[in-house]
Parts: C-alpha cells; sequence; structure tokens
C-alpha cells in the first residue's frame, strides 16, 4: 500500500513538472495549416522533426527562421522536417512573415499565444522554443543554435 | 633613402603597440531581451490580485492589463512583478475615469487611495476616460527619468516618497508613496 502511495505521489510530480524531457514521447500535435488542412505531428514518424514554436512578432524567432532556411535546404531530402507552430495571433500577420522569411516547411497555427492549448500543454517558458524530435517520435534535444543542430542532424542522418 | 629608414621604424611601433594583451571586456547591448518572446511577464502579472487579464499588444510592443473593477490597484506591485520575472518597466501609462478632477503643476490629488503628484503639465480638468504616465524612478528608461528630474527640483521625485520638504503640503504625512505623473 506504502508503495503505491509512493507510486502516486511520483506520478503527481511527473505530472506538475509538465515541459517534456530528453527521451520523453512528443506529445500529438494537430493544428491547421496556412491552407486550413489540419496537420499532425504524428505522420512525420520516420523521419527526424524539428518542432520549433515562434511567432512573426518575435524578432529572435525570425533570424533563428533565416538559419533554419539554410539548414533545411541541407537536409530536407534526407529524412528531416520542420514542424513549426506559431502562436500568432492574427493570421494574416502569421502568412506574411512565411512568405517574407521563404519559409516552405510545415506551418501550422495555434491561435492565442501564450495563453494558446498547445502553449500551455507544451508549457512554453519563451519563444523560439524548439525540441529534436528522433526518428522513434523521442525527443531528443531542446532549444539547439543553428550550428548545433547542424551537427546533431549529421549525426543523426548522414552517420 | 629616407623610406628605409622609416620603414624599420613603422615596423618597430607596430610591434611595441601589439605588445598590448586584452584580458577584458564589457559590452552593453540593447535588444537581447525580447519582452512578448517571454511569458515569464505575462505570468507574474496576471497573477496579481487585481489584474483580471493581460493581452500581448504586439503592435506596440506591449502588454495590455486590465484591472478588475472595484479593487485597489497598487501599481509598484505590477513593477515588482516584472522585475521579478527579471525585466524591468520601460512605461507605464494607465487609463482611468476621471470625474472633475482639478489638476495643477505640482499639485497632488488623491484619486481613490492613491496620491497623484502631477509633473509638468497645465492646469486642466480631467473628466471622462484620461491617460496619465507614471514616471517614477524605474518607470521609464534611466535616460528618460533623468532629463525628467533635471527639470525639477523637488527630491519626492527622486524617491517617490514623501518628504519632510517636498510633498508633504496639503496635508501629506511623510513616507507616503506618491506616484508621479505626466498627462
Amino acid at each position: 500500500m506504502k508503495y503505491l502511495f509512493f507510486l502516486f505521489l511520483v506520478v503527481l510530480a511527473t505530472k506538475t513538472n509538465a515541459q517534456p524531457k530528453q527521451g520523453a514521447k512528443a506529445f500529438e500535435i494537430a493544428l491547421p495549416s496556412l491552407k486550413g488542412d489540419t496537420v499532425k505531428l504524428s505522420t512525420l514518424k520516420g523521419k527526424v522533426v524539428l518542432l520549433d514554436f515562434w511567432a512573426s512578432w518575435c524578432k529572435p524567432c525570425r533570424a533563428s527562421n533565416k538559419e533554419l532556411v539554410k539548414i533545411y535546404a541541407k537536409f530536407k531530402n534526407k529524412g528531416f522536417e520542420i514542424f513549426a507552430v506559431s502562436l500568432d495571433e492574427e493570421k494574416a500577420a502569421w502568412k506574411k512573415a512565411v512568405a517574407a522569411d521563404k519559409i516552405t516547411w510545415i506551418q501550422v497555427n495555434d491561435m492565442g499565444g501564450f495563453d494558446a492549448k498547445i502553449a500551455e500543454q507544451w508549457d512554453l517558458f519563451a519563444i523560439p522554443t524548439s525540441f529534436l524530435i528522433d526518428k522513434d517520435g523521442t525527443l531528443i534535444a531542446m532549444d539547439l543554435t543553428g550550428k548545433q543542430l547542424e551537427k546533431a542532424l549529421k549525426s543523426l542522418i548522414d552517420k | 633613402m629616407k623610406k628605409f629608414i622609416i620603414f624599420p621604424i613603422c615596423c618597430l611601433l607596430f610591434c611595441l603597440c601589439s605588445m598590448a594583451q586584452f584580458t577584458k571586456a564589457s559590452l552593453q547591448a540593447t535588444g537581447l531581451t525580447c519582452a512578448l518572446c517571454s511569458n515569464a511577464i505575462n505570468k507574474a502579472v496576471s497573477q496579481l490580485p487585481f489584474v483580471e487579464s493581460v493581452k500581448s499588444d504586439i503592435k506596440n510592443s506591449s502588454f495590455a492589463i486590465h484591472f478588475k473593477g472595484n479593487m485597489y490597484v497598487e501599481f509598484d506591485d505590477i513593477k515588482k512583478a516584472v522585475e521579478d520575472a527579471g525585466f524591468s518597466v520601460g512605461g507605464l501609462s494607465i487609463t482611468g475615469r476621471f470625474d472633475n478632477v482639478q489638476v495643477e503643476k505640482d499639485k497632488h490629488i488623491q484619486i481613490g487611495a492613491t496620491v497623484f503628484h502631477f509633473l509638468n503639465n497645465a492646469n486642466q480638468i480631467l473628466s471622462g476616460e484620461q491617460t496619465i504616465v507614471i514616471v517614477d524612478k524605474d518607470y521609464l528608461s534611466a535616460k528618460q527619468f533623468k532629463k525628467l528630474t533635471s527639470a525639477t527640483k523637488m527630491s519626492c521625485v527622486q524617491t517617490g516618497k514623501a518628504n519632510a520638504d517636498c510633498c508633504t503640503k496639503d496635508g501629506i504625512k511623510a513616507g507616503t508613496r506618491i506616484y508621479h505623473v505626466t498627462i
């Protein structure tokens, strides 16, 4: 009985500490793209995925987009995909930023900024926040810089 | 011939100069943190008891804070929340309903439980919805604050509190928190 109680405590502790950690499985995300169709994160299983939370008004995110464009071009045909979730509250602003930054990877949006459900689920403290997910859907790294990401992709994909 | 002398001298000078070894530097950069990109301010401010909601106002790169009705609003608590979240206040304007409030330059006015000291504005009557700007220390940039305080001799503008030689007239006790504002 004591063990049961202990187990319950452990479960409780892990539940309150919501932000997914390294080694955890990525939560499913199903959100609308710019065209309006729902895109699911789980459909990318088998690929190495960068899950990137951003918004058009977040300048550091826009700077990171510039680097991602180069990295994406290098690795997209080798089994790498970027799943970007925008927290923009205005669809027009999001659309404009996607075009301006020449983004060709997957873009979905959860309106409502930090109050959006997705922001709560992933316990976003600030953006940009990104997670690197391996072929099995396991989170293997968080907030890598452009160089670190490239290095990680080389070891994961090029081998 | 001259050239042959100048060249070695230049070389020598250059060598001497390049001997210096730099060990330290201090860099101040702005724009390091994107306040709107952080959920910390949002969360900290929305937890204040008198705050109804906090919304990111993207167009003005600011936060729109709505207060609960019939609750005392302590502006210093907003500043504290922002600072505790690791940021600082760059400006705080407050909007309220005024009912024929007569304001005069350097005169104190008590609105609700809060005492305001209006700086640098013409005498006028405020009525209806009005916005005033808090200009106390750490409510605006250091540069703006310096500019503002250099225009007044009153020491209470520096401290934000009534003291013996300043702000105690109009029956205000020394040590009372006084918000210095402009329109």
